[in-house]
């Protein structure tokens, strides 16, 4: 079953019927936006559309399919297999991933015990991002962050949202897993807090992360980090949207340890780097070797340019690169 | 002639009340019939209640393993609902209750309000969170509990009189035929 026909069986009978005909390729499909009452929206090649009864894609929302609230309920009953009350933890969160590695986030009423969010109910709003494993977007970046001496760079992909930083990442994990030409493949730890890189479902990666990957599935990053070395012995740790001074800590035992680092973080330019104090003490102490940064919304996971570790560009694509945001 | 015109309608009468009986008979079989289902149900109910509280299975799951718990129709009928939440239909839970349940009502001994009150359990499970999932398992367990302690009070007498109409009808009928 490939990972269309697993979104698909998913969504509720009438959205399914309207997605099974929409126009356009589905690889380009970014995300469904569902809210009880509104149009059903979809964002496609990194563009919102509302989406007609026949599946057309429409920039006004006239003649939109408005989504009801039984389809809201068909959705969630399907997409949590008719049992919203197994994945009480993970509506903590906010988001579930279902078979196919695709995330559907929720919002609705929300109970607190306390200061603490105890569960969702009358969930009203979903946001299904969809998959996208897009192989070898990694192979030009490969050589930039391999060193004869030093072997995996430290390497930072610096990347606004929905620039493809974890599907460049996730493609990274799987070639230095499986190795390329002139590379023999190492192991590969990933402590994949929000099942972003990995996407599991009931513990298996749904996404293929190469042959020498360990997947600690919504573990936080810092203790996944600490488990991963003490558990697995990684040469490469990889984690996603790093940020918080415990991070850093563990990415520093990381490198004590001799694993090397990738991780990802949210920002626009190397200047973002340093204007956020965890992350600027990571660059001062040349914690990384690499900056990756990417900045296309139009081509997921188009790298603009790589930095050394003191911030010089060492290579920077020029015009239009690779479309790699499709599967 | 005349005698054996009168050792048929002997013969006749003694089927009749036989058959009568018998009809009472199983009328009284049908009432325990329906407290044993009745009380099959709420068993049901009450594991299923337990692997969602403390098992946390899914529901499809969850089922199916109370199912394999079960027997006869109530088996059947469990391994079909778990089997058609897992085929990947993409037929909301409701629809998959009532499908099944009409067929597992063609061969069972519960009334129509027992089986109003099973339906409507179709548009309770599956998308609530697990302290309104097991309040509304709780809240159907309560009024199947009230129908079993009313029926369990009421069979002595039902089945009594069940049987006692068979024979006093089948005499009767008897009587007017001879």
């Amino acid at each position: 079953m490939d990972k269309q026909e697993q979104l698909m069986k998913g969504l509720g009978e009438s959205v399914r019927r309207i997605m099974e005909k929409l126009e356009g390729d589905f690889g380009w499909l970014q995300e469904i936006r569902m809210r009880i009452g509104a149009p059903l929206f979809v964002i496609y090649r990194g563009e919102e559309y509302a989406v007609t009864k026949q599946g057309q894609l429409r920039k006004d929302t006239a003649k939109a399919y408005r989504i009801t609230r039984q389809d809201l309920k068909e959705t969630v009953e399907l997409i949590s297999s008719y049992s919203m009350y197994a994945y009480e933890e993970e509506l903590r969160q906010g988001y579930i991933t279902i078979a196919g590695g695709h995330r559907i986030g929720m919002a609705g009423k929300i109970i607190v015990d306390g200061r603490h969010i105890k569960t969702m109910r009358y969930i009203s709003f979903l946001n299904i991002r969809l998959s996208h494993e897009v192989k070898g977007c990694a192979a030009d970046i490969l050589p930039h962050i391999l060193d004869r001496e030093r072997g995996v760079c430290q390497t930072l992909i610096i990347s606004p949202p929905r620039c493809g930083k974890t599907t460049l990442l996730r493609d990274m994990i799987r070639l230095l897993s499986d190795g390329t030409q002139g590379f023999a493949g190492v192991t590969v730890g990933v402590a994949d807090e929000r099942s972003e890189i990995g996407a599991c479902y009931l513990g298996e990666p749904q996404n293929d992360l190469g042959v020498r990957t360990d997947v600690l599935d919504g573990c936080p990053k810092a203790q996944g980090m600490m488990m991963l070395i003490r558990t697995m012995a990684p040469q490469v740790v990889a984690v996603d949207e790093i940020g918080s001074r415990e991070e850093l800590e563990a990415m520093e035992y990381a490198a004590n340890c001799g694993c090397r680092l990738i991780a990802t973080v949210h920002g626009s330019s190397f200047q973002d780097l340093l204007a956020k104090p965890v992350l600027k003490k990571m660059v001062e102490e040349r914690m990384f070797d690499r900056f990756i940064l990417l900045n296309s919304r139009q081509n997921p996971g188009n790298t603009y340019c790589i930095m050394d570790g003191t911030g010089k560009v060492i290579w920077q694509r020029r015009g239009e690169g690779k479309e790699i945001g499709k599967d | 002639m005349e005698k054996i015109s009168l050792l048929i309608r002997v013969i006749g009468s003694i089927c009749l009340v036989g058959g009568m009986s018998l009809g009472g008979i199983l009328t009284a079989d049908r009432f325990r019939g329906r407290l044993e289902e009745l009380n099959g149900i709420s068993r049901v109910f009450l594991m299923l209640r337990g692997e969602v509280e403390y098992h946390g299975l899914v529901l499809p799951e969850a089922i199916r393993s109370v199912g394999m718990r079960m027997d006869g129709g109530l088996k059947e009928l469990l391994m079909g609902i778990a089997e058609k939440m897992e085929d990947g239909s993409g037929l909301p839970f409701g629809v998959i209750w009532r499908k099944a349940l009409k067929q597992y009502f063609a061969y069972s001994y519960l009334n129509k309000e027992d089986q109003k009150l099973l339906l409507t359990m179709g548009n309770h499970l599956g998308y609530q969170d697990k302290r309104m999932q097991t309040s509304s398992i709780d809240l159907f367990l309560e009024e199947w509990k009230a129908e079993i302690e009313h029926s369990r009070r009421r069979l002595p007498g039902q089945c009594r009189i069940a049987s006692c109409l068979g024979i006093v009808s089948g005499l009767l009928l008897a009587v007017i035929m001879i």
